[in-house]
């Protein structure tokens, strides 16, 4: 492809070459086949893409804020020179250039290579893609250009940040059942003690209380409880209302930092952790445990966009079938233009589900980005405070999160009435 | 994970890439190349007609800078000025050269010439403070030069004649406006070596583009006033006009005439001079571009000097065979006449030769394009860069085991 430059000198040149012509001069028309003779000489030395380009990164998937070191390497694999090469390896613009640069000129001859080596950070949650890699051949005069892309990608997955907020559920006011594999209060295999009862033929000898034996003069066993690893669930609020606020503080950004926080608390304690989404649409993770189910909590949390606008209610009669009695449920949402969350807590919590209710306040969010007049502050935060107080009244734990205070802080907050 | 460097006098810190010897050879090559641009376009474009001369002029707009201020300090309202010398000039007259012709009068005007564009490097690179001081002091200097004299003379009047409305001492106002025509003068010649000095050492692209389009303003005008018709409609001009037939092929074994050799060589330079300049502000700015730690990455230096390697070894031999095939393509009409003479026999070929038509401009061209249309097209058939690349493969390959043992 032609530069400017190449098609001004070859304009140029032509005009000089007839001008000089219709006024017999010379000098102008040497001048204008010195232009023409530069650019077909240049046309001579053209580069070669024949390259192998290979992308290695230190990690795939990170934290919110996390680094990631990027290695990009050129291989000319031909028998030419490439001539003035320019890399420039695509970088989300959400990513930001920590450390080094993506780009390189170079000149590679045959069999060489370069390594480029840059650091992103990256401020945002989410999927992303690094690459393609843009390669331009660039003539050494700039004349003439060539550009072509090596469809080399790699994704790149930002998780939320995680928080940890052990201390935090321990000292507050949520209820103390969260301690690991949690007890259902049934008779069962487990580890501690219900009740003790008639020894019955098949009993095994290992039961037998024999203290009670010696008191009472018949064999009595001890029963225990069923121990049994309880669903923690967490609904999130993903709809368009939760992105009022900053890029990086908003409903949706502070809901996936406590859900993720929650969930990693959950599932280091072996407990099983089931996460829903709702907003344009529903998404459900079943209840599952172990690494694998903390892993699929963050690659689902870090896709999340806030769109949509689904009632709560719809979500709460949809997963109310899916959730265990006696199941402690975490709801996190700023609950604002939503008329069904107080009916769909209250179904909830008369289902006999431990309620605890996370929300942004997403008219304090809303007050970093735009200013909100103080009296229309005030009814918006009299009207808040009593919605907040209404959900509490059906005996959820609710959480009024202000943005600057931190998840474990907000945690410590829990009301009741 | 620590990055390694390369030590501190082999990065690509601004300060440290200019004084590398590829930035410095290109910017001597295109220094070079400014001074033959102005000491061949004073020769080719310098001199007046000799029978304008003759009929006693003086004078004439000629690339040449003496003739205009021996004109101008004959002038009488120049003797008048205070600041003027006996010789009616305020610049003394060894400073441009006056009393020299050729290339002695050339060069203490090119030795000023460095001195002011080191002086114009030197007040870009100070603060807003600076600047505005300086402007000012100028501003200040010239109005009291304006003013002073015009003061003097109306007060010495005054205390002559009495009171009186100063309007016959209006003409001392005007005394800066002497040393204006004088620099117009120098100005003709040397404005474009002082742009093209700024733009080479002070790294401005637009003193090269005004440098060269300066030059190509020059030979326009110069063509354009020598043209048959202007000349016939406005005599008295008295510019030399080129020879209208290019001549025989006389030099380095019979390739190009002496009045091509001398205007190709103009072209030449004026590439030379614009591509080298630019050369060097584009590699600079690249580095100037890079963050500061990745001006010690030692894979970035490398590339770097591959890069400006490959472009000093472009530069020579790009433009080398730039002026081979110009000087080739010119010759390509008598080329094509020898080979049709051992084609089809003497007599047709020297009747073609003898035509008028073939020695001047629209022959020459035709011929040329077609030249230099054939060697564009020989870029699909012969695989040089191939052949080259293969060449570098090997040595470089000699060159590791060389190392290995």
């Amino acid at each position: 492809m032609w530069t400017r430059k190449a098609a001004i000198m070859l304009t140029s040149g032509i005009s000089l070459i007839l001008v000089g012509m219709m006024i017999s001069h010379f000098q102008l028309m040497i001048i204008g086949l010195t232009f023409v003779a530069f650019l077909v000489i240049n046309g001579w030395v053209t580069g070669h893409s024949d390259l192998e380009v290979t992308r290695n990164i230190s990690a795939q998937n990170v934290y919110k804020g996390d680094d990631v070191l990027v290695e990009v390497s050129v291989t000319n694999n031909s028998y030419r020179r490439t001539q003035l090469l320019e890399v420039f390896d695509n970088v989300p613009h959400e990513m930001k250039m920590r450390r080094g640069i993506n780009q390189m000129r170079m000149n590679l001859g045959p069999g060489q290579s370069a390594t480029m080596r840059y650091t992103v950070r990256c401020p945002l949650r989410g999927h992303y893609t690094i690459g393609p890699v843009s390669v331009r051949h660039r003539n050494a005069f700039n004349l003439f250009t060539n550009e072509s892309r090596v469809k080399d990608r790699t994704d790149i997955t930002v998780f939320p940040q995680v928080r940890e907020v052990e201390e935090a559920l321990l000292r507050s006011n949520v209820p103390k059942m969260y301690t690991g594999a949690t007890t259902l209060k049934t008779p069962g295999q487990g580890m501690e003690f219900y009740s003790l009862r008639e020894y019955l033929p098949g009993d095994a000898f290992r039961m037998i209380n024999w203290k009670a034996f010696a008191r009472t003069g018949e064999l009595m066993v001890n029963e225990k409880t069923r121990d049994a690893v309880t669903d923690v669930f967490i609904i999130l609020d993903t709809r368009d209302i939760a992105r009022i606020g900053t890029v990086l503080k908003n409903p949706l950004e502070m809901g996936t930092v406590a859900a993720a926080s929650i969930a990693n608390y959950f599932i280091r304690r072996r407990d099983s952790v089931s996460i829903v989404t709702f907003g344009d649409r529903m998404n459900y993770l079943p209840p599952e445990t172990g690494d694998k189910q903390y892993y699929k909590t963050l690659s689902m949390l870090a896709g999340v966009e806030a769109k949509g606008s689904m009632p709560l209610q719809a979500v709460t009669n949809a997963m109310t079938s899916r959730i265990s009695r006696g199941s402690p449920v975490f709801i996190i949402s700023s609950l604002e233009g939503d008329g069904t969350t107080l009916p769909a807590i209250r179904n909830l919590a008369g289902k006999g589900h431990e309620v605890i209710v996370l929300s942004p306040s997403s008219i304090d969010l809303e007050r970093l980005v735009s200013r909100i007049p103080r009296m229309s502050y005030e009814v918006l935060k009299l009207e808040r405070q009593n919605r907040l107080t209404a959900i509490s009244g059906y005996g959820a734990k609710v959480i009024d999160w202000m943005p600057d205070i931190e998840l474990s802080q907000a945690l410590l907050q829990v009301k009741t009435v | 994970m620590a990055m390694e460097s390369v030590p501190p006098s082999q990065t690509l810190h601004l300060p440290r890439l200019r004084r590398r010897w590829q930035v410095l050879f290109l910017q001597i090559i295109a220094t070079a190349a400014l001074m033959l641009l102005l000491f061949r376009m004073t020769e080719v474009y310098g001199p007046c007609d000799e029978g304008f001369l003759e009929e006693g002029n003086e004078w004439c707009p000629s690339y040449e800078h003496t003739r205009g201020l021996m004109w101008a300090s004959e002038q009488p309202s120049f003797q008048s000025n205070i600041l003027a010398g006996s010789d009616g000039l305020i610049i003394p007259r060894f400073l441009m050269g006056v009393d020299s012709t050729g290339f002695a009068s050339q060069m203490v005007p090119l030795a000023l010439c460095f001195v002011l564009a080191g002086a114009w490097i030197f007040y870009q690179t100070r603060n807003d403070n600076f600047r505005s001081w300086t402007r000012r002091g100028v501003i200040g200097i010239v109005t009291l030069w304006a003013f002073i004299p015009f003061l003097i003379s109306w007060f010495s009047g005054i205390s002559s004649y009495g009171f009186h409305i100063p309007f016959e001492h209006l003409g001392s106002l005007f005394q800066p406006m002497q040393l204006l025509v004088e620099i117009f003068f120098l100005g003709v010649v040397f404005a474009p070596i002082l742009a093209g000095l700024i733009g080479i050492w002070g790294l401005s692209r637009r003193a090269l583009t005004w440098s060269v389009g300066f030059f190509l303003m020059v030979i326009g005008i110069h063509a354009l006033l020598t043209f048959e018709g202007i000349t016939d409609a406005v005599s008295g001009i008295g510019l030399r006009p080129l020879p209208a037939q290019i001549g025989e092929a006389t030099l380095y074994g019979g390739l190009i005439s002496p009045l091509a050799f001398d205007l190709l060589g103009i072209a030449i330079l004026l590439l030379l001079f614009h591509e080298a300049g630019n050369a060097v502000i584009g590699h600079l700015e690249y580095a100037v571009m890079l963050p500061d730690a990745t001006k010690s990455d030692p894979e970035y230096v490398r590339q770097f000097t591959n890069v400006i390697n490959s472009h000093v070894l472009h530069t020579i031999g790009i433009i080398c065979g730039v002026a081979l095939t110009t000087a080739l393509a010119l010759e390509f009409d008598g080329l094509m006449l020898d080979i049709v003479a051992v084609m089809e026999g003497g007599q047709w070929s020297g009747q073609v030769a003898e035509s008028l038509e073939l020695q001047l401009t629209y022959g020459k061209v035709i011929s040329a394009g077609l030249f230099l249309l054939a060697v564009a097209g020989m870029r699909y058939v012969v695989p040089w860069q191939r052949v080259s690349g293969l060449l570098e493969a090997g040595i470089a390959s000699l060159r590791g085991s060389r190392a290995e043992s």
